[in-house]
């Protein structure tokens, strides 16, 4: 069964402009040992999903539907006050950016006690050890100086290591990530998800990595939800993602990107248009306004999330053999070359 | 001052555009008694190389490696500490801003993040319009016109003249800042991470704008970015920076294929590749790690 389950989940923020509907009928699952990739650009709902998780999307503005179930009991309906154990305890969090995550103003240590004790009746003593033991784990040099430094005397790498250790200090059982790498250069990058791959075998955590970049995805991800307006439009293993994605949105993510060994100078293949208002979404397919391969704007009904093969789902109104024969033409000969 | 159109893209090896020799630039890092610095750091140390006209000089390396730094001392918008900036045959390296001005329409600049490079309280056909009035270029009438052209060039609709910054998209924001940097025909455009904060499909539709433009218009270009992919499928020549110094310089694909510096090939291996099992790190990178 699996760790921690999102159902049908919806949120949705009241704001002068009109209800944005961010989360739109989402559903995953986290098990122990494996990261789920949660793919999507800017405003896709995927960011939102995730703090919603954790309750940081509760607001007076907010609605949120369905539900978040961890060991059988949902979230969703619990007080703040309960989830106030959960998060950091049960659920940790790291962000893309772990300056604005650490008080300037406090050494490192310190906040990783403080975390450490409002969720653990020990002492200072020992909550300082176990901080040393965690910024050991996550590979920071002379753990025991390091953590009376300040957020500032560390380099971005070891920010987010800082930020690594004081999520797993309190052995959380899941793990979520949001775009944890993306403000780090490349190297560092690399040492980061390593890191992340081994703590989630070591400790057998559950991971939710949310991020835009397919790389870091191919990197570090056993399954890939591609999250398009609010909605999942393809869930498979990471693999089958790259290798034979059935949604047009999924083709163009991966064709929008240069690749180190595609030949040079070519144009890229890019999606076309913006990106749809949540505001007012349209009927049917969220998509079609950009797809290159929809007929006719015909079908008002929006595709189901429909399983292709065990454990693919798609959410396109194209056939299946229409999907795969598209791909093909569009990979199938450098996919062979390979 | 504006040069004849330039359709085709002199690709033949002719006079390089702009070169800069030994170039460096330090910024004071603690400050003595009487204010006077004491300790300089050296964000630019030293570097060397030319950019042809109609060719694309890509700049890679990772954070504090000075890119951006060459940016501003290319476009002289700081003032080099030593060494030279020649541009079309004439040393500007420290020209008067006075003296540059009639430069300025030549070396445009397109930076990260469109939206805190646009004045949030004028119009787009204004902010496009600025350097042209600013210039003394055109007239009013004939600046609106060259502006709805530009505007309509670089993909935005000219009917949205009258809209303001915070009403376009991330995308389109950038494409205010190409069109402000083109609609003064330059010869050379120095473009400083213009992709970066951009989401990946837009960041793909912006990359064909500046490719097309380029080609179009015959521009010359210094790409900077810490994106290595990006690098070398927009750029003729790269050259990879690591703390202010340049440590390789070669044709892109060379530099991809034979990595000569050992630093060249750790950032390539380090780049996750978009695919699946087995292919993890770049062949590339791995093959020239054997080499």
């Amino acid at each position: 069964m699996a760790l921690l389950e999102v159902r049908d989940l919806s949120v949705s923020f009241a704001t002068l402009d009109g209800v944005v509907r961010a989360v739109d009928g989402v559903s995953y699952e986290l098990e122990r040992g494996r990261t789920l990739g949660l793919v999507g650009e800017s405003g896709s709902g995927k960011s939102v999903s995730a703090l919603t998780i954790i309750g940081l999307t509760r607001s007076p503005n907010a609605t949120i539907g369905g539900q978040i179930v961890l060991d059988g009991r949902d979230l969703v309906s619990r007080s703040d006050a309960e989830l106030r154990r959960i998060r950091g305890k049960r659920i940790a969090m790291i962000f893309q950016d772990p300056l604005s995550s650490l008080h300037p103003y406090f050494r490192i240590g310190v906040q990783i006690v403080e975390a450490i004790r409002t969720h653990e009746d020990v002492s200072k003593r020992a909550a300082r050890l176990r901080a040393i033991e965690a910024l050991e784990a996550v590979g920071i040099p002379r753990p025991g100086r390091r953590i009376d430094s300040y957020p500032h005397e560390l380099s971005g790498g070891m920010r987010q290591r800082a930020m690594l250790a004081m999520a797993l200090a309190l052995r959380p059982d899941v793990l979520i990530a949001d775009e944890p790498t993306t403000a780090l250069d490349v190297t560092v990058q690399a040492q980061v998800l390593e890191l992340i791959r081994s703590l989630r075998d070591e400790h057998g955590i559950a991971v939710l990595l949310i991020t835009h970049d397919l790389g870091v995805i191919a990197q570090a991800a056993d399954e890939v939800a591609v999250m398009y307006a609010g909605r999942i439009v393809e869930h498979a293993p990471r693999d089958t993602i790259f290798e034979s994605p059935e949604h047009p949105y999924t083709w163009g993510l991966l064709d929008s990107i240069p690749h180190l060994d595609a030949p040079r100078g070519e144009r890229l293949r890019a999606i076309q248009g913006q990106p749809p208002s949540l505001i007012r979404a349209s009927e049917g397919c969220k998509f079609f306004p950009r797809c290159p391969y929809q007929p006719a704007p015909a079908d008002e009904i929006e595709p189901e999330l429909a399983e292709t093969t065990p454990g693919h789902r798609v959410r396109c109104h194209l056939p299946v053999e229409e999907r795969r024969r598209i791909w093909r033409e569009r990979h199938g000969s450098t996919l062979l070359e390979r | 001052m504006i040069g004849e159109p330039r359709n085709s893209r002199p690709n033949d090896g002719g006079e390089p555009l702009v070169a800069v020799e030994d170039l460096v630039k330090h910024f004071p890092l603690a400050h003595g008694v009487l204010g006077r610095s004491r300790e300089q750091v050296p964000a630019v140390d030293g570097i060397s190389f030319e950019v042809r006209r109609g060719e694309t000089l890509g700049l890679v390396g990772e954070s504090g490696s000075g890119k951006s730094t060459t940016a501003r001392l290319l476009t002289r918008l700081l003032e080099p500490s030593g060494g030279r900036i020649v541009y079309d045959g004439a040393d500007i390296t420290h020209w008067s801003q006075r003296r540059l001005r009639p430069l300025r329409a030549q070396i445009q600049m397109i930076f990260q993040d469109p939206y805190s490079s646009l004045n949030p309280r004028r119009t787009v056909g204004t902010i496009v319009g600025e350097p042209l009035r600013l210039l003394g270029l055109a007239g009013k009438a004939e600046r609106r016109a060259r502006v709805r052209e530009v505007m309509n060039r670089v993909g935005l609709n000219p009917e949205h003249y009258n809209r303001y910054p915070h009403e376009f998209s991330g995308g389109q924001r950038q494409r205010i800042g190409i069109a402000r940097a083109i609609v003064q025909q330059p010869r050379l455009i120095v473009a400083d991470e213009p992709v970066s904060a951009l989401d990946v499909s837009i960041q793909a539709q912006v990359l064909n704008l500046l490719q097309d433009l380029r080609d179009e218009l015959g521009l010359t270009l210094v790409f900077i970015s810490h994106d290595l992919a990006v690098v070398r499928h927009i750029c003729d020549h790269v050259a990879v920076m690591n703390r202010g110094k340049i440590v390789e310089l070669a044709n892109a694909d060379r530099l991809y294929s034979h990595p000569a510096h050992p630093y060249t090939a750790a950032l390539l291996a380090a780049v996750p590749v978009a695919r699946p099992t087995g292919s993890r790190t770049s062949p590339r990178a791995a093959a020239a790690g054997t080499s």
